[in-house]
């Protein structure tokens, strides 16, 4: 049986263990690069670079994970945190809009309309939607990840899928189909 | 009949369609960046090596057989290739012990 997060996070803590940090990396790897992924429309080497911080700011931190919350929850708060500070580390760039073709062709178009859609969202509303969907956080997790309240969280994740439904209507099946 | 999808399902399905993403040295990378490990506090080396000392004296003098070891470093003195050289064995477990024991405080780092 393979040990907890709560018994890998000890183990870091009692002896610094690192291939306890190791173990805990691999676990969780995917979903905070995909969570970065999505926040940063896409990028994959500005997410990855991002996810490795983020990674090093828990391993700095671990003392501060209280085990209440589950690790992957503490763990993309950390990453939203990461991703604020980079926006607000960056200059402001002009995101040209991109037009998103009438009809998906394939699962990797459909993928980059996706980032292009939540490119135009506003990052908390692009944070809130992708951990309620892709992460399955609950909306109370998504609510304790942002750092505001309950309903604040509901109203973010209902008006970022409001805003993507309008943008991805040429997505919507038709009802012939 | 099929039921006509709605706005809910092809929505949800795609935000909620997200890969695994493979690791391809991802977490080797982050594993580099962590900060050395830090130094042990400088009472562990002396504890260890007076440990080990300890260890060997309790072996020598207080355990039964110490008596006997000390025969074999006697016999040891007067070696002679001649002589049999199985009561040197113990003798070489201990020093073994007492060897791993300096060598594990030397690198306490």
């Amino acid at each position: 049986m393979s040990p907890t997060d709560a018994d890998l996070v000890l183990r870091v803590l009692e002896a610094d263990d690192r291939h306890a940090f190791s173990t805990l990396v691999r676990r969780h790897q995917s979903a905070v690069r995909g969570l970065l992924r999505r926040l940063t429309c896409g990028d994959e080497a500005l997410a990855d670079d991002l996810a490795q911080e983020t990674f090093l700011r828990a391993y700095r931190g671990l003392r501060g994970y209280r085990g209440g919350a589950r690790l992957s929850t503490w763990l993309h708060r950390i990453a939203f945190n990461v991703f604020l500070s980079s926006t607000r580390r960056a200059a402001p760039t002009v995101q040209e809009e991109e037009e998103i073709p009438t009809r998906p062709r394939d699962r990797s178009l459909m993928r980059h309309d996706l980032d292009l859609a939540l490119g135009e969202l506003a990052p908390a509303e692009r944070a809130a939607i992708s951990l309620a969907y892709a992460r399955e956080h609950t909306h109370k997790e998504v609510a304790a990840i942002l750092d505001c309240p309950l309903g604040t969280a509901k109203t973010l994740i209902a008006r970022a899928k409001e805003k993507l439904r309008r943008r991805l209507r040429a997505w919507e099946p038709s009802e012939a189909t | 009949m099929t039921r006509p999808p709605t706005d809910q399902d092809w929505l949800d399905e795609l935000l909620g369609n997200d890969d695994y993403i493979e690791d391809k040295g991802f977490s080797a990378r982050v594993m580099g960046t962590l900060p050395p490990r830090a130094p042990s506090p400088a009472w562990r080396r002396p504890i260890l090596l007076a440990a080990t000392f300890l260890a060997c004296l309790v072996g020598v003098v207080i355990l039964p057989g110490g008596a006997y070891l000390v025969e074999i470093l006697q016999q040891a003195s007067s070696y002679t290739p001649a002589r049999s050289q199985l009561p040197l064995v113990p003798l070489l477990v201990l020093l073994l012990l007492a060897g791993g024991g300096v060598a594990a405080a030397l690198h306490e780092d």
